[in-house]
């Protein structure tokens, strides 16, 4: 059974290695018979390794620890939905699971792109194609999910505890949906560039699928900060950890993207910019690859230590994005001028948000990339982390957030100032009635009332402007809905990641059997601890009493050791929309004492609200009636 | 079914799937004319609607128009229409040809060579000179196949011709440098040629296995027989408690590493704090009992840590009234640098860490290692 899904797998590169070859020669020669094949051929790629990856899975469900793979990342006491989860748990099935996600999405865009050219469809399908045989020869040749054992252990190994979550199940698909997902505005634009046809059509295209990309980005990114919230054990949502920068930067850079594609398929302008912006997206995502694989970073999520690896995924790196830069350069040439538009304008506007984005994306990379390029050097190891990031990148942002709320009432082409001016004092009444509410009833923190302030005027003017909308004659689009939604996850992305840094409390404590500590006005009560066995795992598990009020909520905190002797901290938490209570258990202290870490997290739901709030809008927008253009051929 | 029919059946099938596509091609929607023209007219009617939201004045309306006007003037081109035929039976036979070879070439490259213990099994009548034959037959054609050279040095070792075993050996290092068990056997053969020393090469090869994965219970069985060789019992004891944590409950190799614990507390005992425990089961418990159950007797510390400090299982059909334990059974904390302890002893049916509920368990009073090595207890 394992033979047949490597053959697949195998047959599989031969497919999508005859997607680069055969419609390129019909496009080429004007064969239409031949070009017409790349659906087909797409299609056939998808369904091998489909095959490929059900195999996989059924040797995780039946244990075969014949397989490698299987044996060094699953054991028989493994319960059911971790095996599942377990195929993509490690480096050589994550990448199976890639190169599955890949090929789904350009099966999407064969089957869902019927407005848009078959030569141009044809032409992306082997862009796609060429990127798909560039991951399955890494597969095959230095990440093969299929190497058998010569002799087969009677029982495998052991799952990263880390990873035996729920969360593991959702996170890296979604993420991989939008790293892969950005995979295909990149085809469209080298598409265009190879046709030397950069015109109305794939700017138009190229959105819809941006977004969708960019909203699995969104969910995948705030799954990964929920988890490592609730998993890791020390509460935090984002550690600017070198491995979620790897995701954030082409978030970012797909930020701009859809502002910038925004502009040039409607005002035909930034073409040349937004082409950059496509390529810098699919670039940073294959960046977050390579530093996640080739093991030059120690991470929770790095799972590859092979210098071979790296070595395929830099040069195939070298080679998109050296062959995408040397193409652009050779074809810009056909890209159209930019429509000229004055300083005020909804252009600037756009213009300043792509600049902010950008920036902190370089802001983020530096970051990132500086002390791995010390340590190359042999310079020395430095570590860089939150205070340098919320030092750089914070201030970077702010005028972005506060242009966001601004920038929709300006007009195309041509706009003033004297205007503008007449929309924004109304408001200003408001936010700062809101902000002396804030100082008298809440806090007088004044990072916190910055939030409250950029949330307040995010939510004022995206209610003025909808305001606005609902009066004039024109029809209110999803597109318009979805930038309304995501500026305001935005908003609550803010406020909720200000007031759980700022007023959350967290305690590390040593405390008693029966003794009661009182952190932010809740009293904890630790009842017991007691000594458990689960079917993979044995520890400990607190009872923890927390009277907020009158109303007494039971938590129960667990620490675990798993098979191979990996102690895991299990997070007791009480969620609600306004604040969380988290107890972890720490260490045994002896004399009945135990280390305890009890934190209160005011709006921390907001963070991933937030998120979802622009994943949301992002696919209102994706789904706007414009990309239903009816087109007869 | 064996494989090469289900092999050819996906070649087959897939060259099949592509045929039909050569004999009736996806009609082909629109042009790239057509597609621009209808965005461009699309554009202006967004256009129109940009004005009655206020997002463009309309002075501005005329020369926004112009310039989607002038946009899809450039974007228009002469699209070829007429497309050249293709002989589909030509481009089928072709397909189906580069499909099988290309497959079946890469899958030759990348599939598990022929296992060399495959090739010993197979050639289980034969005697070891003609196995050795048998793989340098099969590296004649296989060079690059690290385990057959591996096996053919193990072999090489069996006939007494060590030179030619280390010369297989470095072969195989050469292309399967980070395989733990090459590396093991070629530590053993290096070792065997220094009279059963370790030192050396043999010790890094042990460190290099040990570096590849620290969990591996080969390595750290050897690692332990190293070190115990070297009298370095701590480590010898450490890697193979190690070993054993690591090993299921029912793995066969449990044994043979217990069998290696007991003979290393022989070697200790006599530096060896023991605490004997009298146990005295009544006959109402035994008649309740199966034999089968398992009597966990272990010490742990009087105050702090509940984990057990050492710790002994047997059945109870081989229990014969005393239990005793020393460092031998310590895990971690040894039971000699211990001072108060609290003796449990626990009859289980499932011999689980965790106490069950049918668990029948006895703790003793604090006992002061300092004072007293012998402990009675009753089960009743």
């Amino acid at each position: 059974m394992i033979e047949i899904g490597h053959f697949a797998l195998v047959l599989s590169l031969v497919f999508a290695i005859l997607l680069v070859v055969v419609p390129s020669i019909g496009i080429h020669q004007n064969k239409a018979a031949l070009a017409q094949l790349a659906k087909p051929l797409i299609w056939g790629q998808f369904f091998l390794v489909l095959i490929a990856f059900s195999v996989l899975m059924n040797a995780f469900l039946m244990d075969d620890f014949s397989v490698k793979y299987v044996a060094d990342n699953s054991n028989t006491r493994l319960p059911t939905l971790f095996k599942l989860s377990a195929v993509w748990g490690a480096h050589e099935g994550s990448l199976l699971l890639w190169v599955l996600i890949l090929s789904l999405w350009s099966v999407a865009v064969s089957v869902f792109s019927k407005r848009v050219p078959s030569e141009v469809v044809n032409q992306i399908l082997v862009v796609l194609g060429f990127v798909s045989a560039g991951f399955l020869l890494f597969l095959l040749f230095t990440s093969n999910p299929f190497e058998l054992l010569a002799i087969t252990p009677t029982e495998g190994r052991e799952l990263n505890p880390l990873l035996q979550d729920v969360g593991l199940a959702i996170h890296p698909p979604m993420l991989y949906m939008g790293y892969v997902g950005l995979a295909v505005p990149f085809a469209f634009v080298l598409s265009a560039l190879i046709r030397g046809k950069l015109d109305s059509t794939w700017l138009r295209w190229t959105r819809p699928w941006a977004l969708i990309a960019w909203a699995f980005l969104t969910v995948g990114i705030t799954l990964g900060s929920w988890w490592a919230y609730y998993e890791l054990g020390w509460g935090g949502w984002w550690f600017w950890d070198p491995v979620e920068n790897a995701s954030f930067m082409p978030w970012l850079v797909a930020t701009a993207l859809i502002h910038s594609l925004s502009v040039s398929e409607k005002r035909g302008a930034f073409r040349q910019w937004t082409v950059l912006l496509a390529i810098g997206g699919f670039s940073l995502s294959l960046l977050g690859t390579f530093l996640v694989r080739s093991g030059v970073l120690t991470s929770v999520h790095a799972f590859a230590t092979d210098p071979t690896r790296g070595l395929f995924i830099l040069i195939f790196l070298i080679v998109v994005i050296g062959g995408s830069l040397a193409l652009y350069s050779w074809r810009s040439m056909f890209i159209q001028k930019s429509n000229k538009f004055s300083l005020v304008s909804r252009e600037t506007g756009l213009l300043v948000n792509n600049i902010v984005l950008v920036s902190a994306m370089f802001c983020v990379l530096l970051g990132t990339l500086y002390p791995l390029i010390l340590d190359a050097l042999n310079l020395g190891k430095i570590s860089v982390g939150a205070p340098y990031f919320d030092a750089v990148f914070v201030p970077i942002m702010i005028p972005g957030v506060i242009a966001m709320a601004v920038v929709p009432f300006l007009r195309w082409k041509k706009d003033t100032f004297s205007r503008l001016l007449t929309i924004l004092p109304t408001g200003g009444v408001v936010i700062h009635v809101v902000a002396v509410v804030v100082v008298i009833y809440i806090t007088d923190n004044v990072f916190v009332l910055i939030a409250f302030y950029l949330l307040a005027w995010i939510g004022l003017y995206s209610f003025k402007l909808l305001i606005q909308r609902l009066y004039s004659k024109a029809k209110i689009s999803l597109a318009f809905l979805g930038m309304i939604v995501a500026h305001l996850g935005i908003g609550v992305f803010i406020l909720g990641a200000t007031v759980t840094t700022q007023m959350g409390v967290e305690k590390d404590l040593k405390m008693t059997i029966g003794e009661t500590q009182t952190v932010a006005g809740y009293a904890f009560t630790l009842n017991g601890v007691e000594q458990f066995m689960a079917e993979n795992y044995q520890g400990f598990k607190g009872d923890v009493i927390v009277m907020d009020g009158e109303t007494s909520i039971q938590l129960l905190p667990e620490k675990r050791l798993y098979q191979t002797g990996m102690p895991m901290t299990e997070a007791a938490i009480d969620p609600s929309f306004t604040r969380d209570l988290y107890v972890a258990l720490g260490e045994s202290l002896g004399d009945g004492n135990w280390s305890m870490r009890i934190y209160y997290k005011p709006l921390v739901r907001w963070i991933w609200l937030g998120g979802i709030m622009i994943a949301f809008g992002a696919l209102l927008a994706a789904f706007d009636r414009r990309y239903r253009l009816k087109v007869k051929s | 079914m064996n494989f090469e029919w289900q092999f050819l059946l996906l070649i087959v099938a897939s060259s099949a799937f592509l045929t039909y596509f050569l004999y009736r091609p996806l009609k082909v929607n629109i042009s790239d004319d057509t597609s621009n023209v209808a965005i461009g007219k699309q554009k202006k009617q967004e256009l129109t609607d940009d004005v009655l939201k206020g997002l463009i004045s309309e002075t501005l309306y005329q020369e926004a128009e112009d310039e989607i006007t002038h946009t899809l003037a450039g974007e228009l081109t002469q699209n070829p229409s007429d497309t050249g035929a293709i002989n589909p039976l030509k481009w089928a036979i072709a397909l189906g040809v580069v499909i099988a070879i290309v497959s079946i070439l890469v899958y030759a490259q990348l599939a598990p060579k022929k296992p060399p213990n495959t090739a010993i099994e197979m050639s289980a009548g034969l005697s070891l000179e003609q196995s050795v034959a048998s793989l340098k037959a099969h590296l004649d054609d296989n060079p690059d196949n690290g385990k057959a050279w591996a096996m053919l040095g193990l072999a090489e070792f069996n006939l007494g011709n060590a030179d030619k075993a280390l010369a297989s050996f470095e072969q195989a290092y050469s292309l399967i440098p980070n395989d733990i068990d090459m590396l093991l056997q070629y530590a053993s053969v290096l070792a065997s040629t220094q009279e059963g020393d370790f030192s050396g090469a043999p010790q890094s090869l042990i460190d290099q296995a040990l570096e590849v994965d620290p969990d591996s219970v080969n390595v750290l069985y050897l690692l332990g027989i190293v070190a115990a060789n070297d009298g370095d019992l701590l480590l010898a004891e450490q890697s193979w408690q190690k070993a054993l944590y690591l090993l299921p409950d029912a793995h066969p190799d449990r044994s043979v590493i217990e069998s290696a614990l007991n003979v290393l507390s022989g070697f200790e005992s006599a530096n060896d704090l023991t605490l004997v425990i009298n146990l005295e089961i009544s006959a109402e418990i035994l008649a309740l009992r199966s034999d089968q159950d398992y009597l966990m007797v272990y010490a742990k510390a009087a105050t702090g840590s509940p984990m057990p400090i050492a710790i002994k299982k047997i059945q109870l059909k081989d229990f014969n009234g005393a239990v005793s334990l020393s460092d031998a059974d310590s895990l971690s904390v040894k039971l000699s640098e211990s001072t108060d302890v609290l003796v449990v002893v626990r009859i289980s049916s499932t011999g689980m860490a965790v106490k069950q509920e049918d668990d029948i368990e006895v703790v003793s009073d604090t006992i002061s290692l300092d004072e007293t090595l012998i402990v009675d207890l009753k089960v009743e």
